[in-house]
């Protein structure tokens, strides 16, 4: 009996296992409650296996419970660094439903703040990345530009975040007065500030030691894979909703669409930066081209509320104003998908409607679950400090993931 | 219905319409050639070729409908994985970016649950659905091998619906918390859920109970007892009718641009 022992033990002394490192939920890196399950050979990677879901909240479930207009909001919560543009989705899959086309300054509005919302994405998405790569300076100068983009937002809908701001119909409130001028401000003196973030990293040696030919994906396997977004343009094709299949006013404003010719992190953090200054120009474009007066809801009582100052006096807007706050709009029977382009990639909304002012069932179709998937094919024979160059290039956000 | 337009071949990266004069009175034809990649040429393609799509895969598609853009199909389970694999491989569909796959439960149909498999053709720049039915009992065939992605939704599927694929690789819940029972999204799953979790002091762990209220949930249904939409007919169009149309009526006024 102890010879047999023996023996076991010494055949398992030969016997080399890899070795499993739990990364998270609680490492800074993980960008959240990411629980990633690595399976080591010495420090290269066999195997990711990420365990998502530890903020899963059933929005999805809850959206069943709703009404159209109660469930906006939840919007803003999935994905809370890029929040308009998932209301934007929203909106528009209820709008196509209704086939109503809200008014030309609504269309600017929605895409001036999609763009704001793109900047406050990326600003993010970079400083986070360089955070965890090393590098702690873009992120205090970046977060000081998101608090002024956040003012914007606070400006216009009175929440720093969860905006609730794009409505189905159009958009919640005008633009109060000076707002145009101080967003003109902003971008006029925002493109110097990537500038500096450029100078800090894009020739930065360790930066590039860290990027270069890390997270190599081609073309074939982003599409494989569901990508969308930054992660496949970084592979070189070049697929934006913006341009391909234009909303809103997209398709009459001037942009270029950055692609990526390797794959790699790098790429993706050259094409960022690049859409953040084509967000700039967009930004621009919007301030010059929105007509100066006009109306941002559509008029029809039955999908948006009527204005407060008129219920005071009218009473049909009075019914309307309670029939739309109590049994809310309804859609009729069918099923739609409406995808944007987030600035993770593309966001859709999968609507059933029973016919009554409730969804039967909504979809959310989030980018950064089928990044986080890829998560395992992309660190595969990398070290385990290229895991969180990978989390960070993904721009992987939980509250999408896990919905 | 007259028809207006004939395609009569496609030579070179050129296709030639015969397109009829739209003044009735007089009786003029020409041909209208389309480069094969211009954006009005997709447009029109898009009508042939979904009328083309379903004449290819008319044995196996139940039925179809347009609603807003959206087009939907649904489609025998056992032949799903042909489908799939000729709209990923096909020249004419190249649908090679799988958007989505997701569930609908109906619990009053005797097969209960509707798959949603959601893909995106990057270089038509066209969007289709292709739907199956199935229930709790019948295992789907997974479309892992097919496209990697597949890999999360159908993961998600079976964790929220408990829709069973067969082959896939690795099929574990994702969402819900580990040990979780039953299945979430289906619509006899209360909200509420039935176990709720809290951090016991004295164990010092987290302990699973029985969901308490001290309120019950409060349903408000403010629905209208009226019918909303009555002078819209959103009845599901039959497919075959509205491709008709669709190539009959708009044509000729595509052809223009």
């Amino acid at each position: 009996m102890i010879e047999l022992i023996n023996k076991n033990h010494s055949q398992n002394l030969n016997e080399i296992k890899n070795f499993t490192l739990n990364f998270g939920p609680q490492h800074p890196a993980a960008h959240g409650v990411l629980r990633l399950v690595l399976e080591l050979k010495g420090e290269i990677i066999e195997r990711a296996d990420p365990h998502i879901g530890l903020l899963h909240r059933g929005t999805e479930k809850l959206i069943e419970f709703k009404t159209y207009s109660q469930a906006l909001p939840y919007f803003d919560r999935l994905d809370y660094v890029s929040m308009m543009a998932q209301e934007h989705a929203f909106s528009l899959v209820i709008e196509s439903f209704l086939s109503k086309k809200i008014p030309m300054r609504a269309q600017y509005i929605r895409v001036l703040f999609s763009e704001i919302t793109r900047l406050l994405n990326h600003l993010l998405a970079l400083t986070t990345h360089a955070l965890d790569v090393g590098a702690m300076t873009p992120f205090l100068w970046a977060f000081e530009e998101r608090e002024k983009l956040m003012e914007f937002y606070e400006r216009v809908s009175g929440a720093r975040m969860h905006a609730n701001y794009i409505r189905p119909g159009g958009v919640a409130q005008d633009l109060p007065i000076g707002m145009v001028d101080d967003i003109y401000k902003f971008i006029k003196q925002f493109s110097s500030r990537i500038d500096e973030m450029e100078e800090l990293l894009t020739n930065n040696r360790i930066w590039r030691q860290r990027l270069v030919d890390i997270g190599i994906v081609t073309a074939g396997e982003a599409l494989n894979w569901g990508f969308s977004g930054v992660m496949l343009r970084g592979s070189g094709i070049k697929w934006d909703l913006r341009k391909n299949k234009p909303y809103e006013v997209y398709n009459e404003l001037k942009f270029k669409i950055p692609v990526g010719s390797k794959g790699d992190c790098y790429d993706r953090f050259l094409i960022r930066i690049e859409e953040m200054r084509q967000s700039v120009l967009l930004i621009e474009q919007c301030l010059n081209k929105m007509p100066q007066i006009g109306r941002i809801k559509i008029t029809d009582f039955k999908i948006v509320p009527p204005p407060r100052a008129q219920v005071k006096f009218d009473m049909h807007a009075l019914i309307h104003h309670f029939k739309f706050f109590s049994e809310g709009l309804s859609l009729p029977k069918g099923e739609s998908y409406v995808g944007v382009e987030a600035p993770k990639g593309e966001f859709g909304v999968l609507l059933v409607s029973s016919g009554i002012n409730k969804p039967y069932r909504c979809r959310i179709r989030a980018p950064g679950f089928f990044h986080l998937q890829g998560l395992d094919f992309m660190s595969k024979n990398h070290m385990i400090a290229d895991v969180v160059t990978i989390i960070g290039t993904q721009d992987i956000v939980f509250g999408e993931v896990d919905r | 219905m007259e028809k207006r337009c004939v395609r009569l071949a496609i030579i070179k990266n050129m296709t030639h319409f015969l397109v009829k004069s739209p003044n009735l009175h007089k009786k003029t034809y020409k041909i209208v050639s389309v480069l094969l990649w211009r954006t009005p040429w997709v447009r029109i393609y898009r009508r042939f070729y979904l009328e083309r799509l379903i004449k290819i895969l008319s044995f196996f598609i139940l039925r179809g409908y347009i609603f807003k853009q959206n087009i939907s199909l649904t489609v025998k389970k056992e032949h799903l994985l042909k489908i799939l694999f000729f709209l990923r491989n096909n020249t004419i569909c190249q649908y090679k970016n799988l958007i989505d796959i997701t569930c609908i439960d109906f619990p009053e149909r005797k097969s209960r649950f509707t798959l949603v498999y959601n893909l995106l053709s990057l270089k038509y720049k066209t969007r289709i659905r292709i739907n199956i039915e199935t229930s709790e009992l019948e295992p789907v065939p997974s479309v892992v091998s097919l496209y990697n992605g597949a890999n999360w939704l159908e993961r998600e599927v079976w964790d929220m619906f408990g829709v069973f694929f067969s082959n896939h690789p690795d099929l574990r819940r994702i969402l819900t918390d580990y040990g979780f029972e039953g299945f979430p999204l289906r619509k006899d799953f209360p909200l509420m859920g039935f176990v709720e979790v809290r951090y016991d002091d004295e164990n010092k762990r987290i302990v699973y109970e029985p969901v308490e209220l001290t309120q019950e949930y409060r349903t408000f249904n403010f629905e209208n007892p009226w019918e909303i939409f009555s002078n819209y007919n959103y009845n599901r169009v039959d497919l075959f009718k509205s491709i008709f149309n669709l190539l009959f009526n708009n044509s000729n006024k595509n052809i223009k641009n």
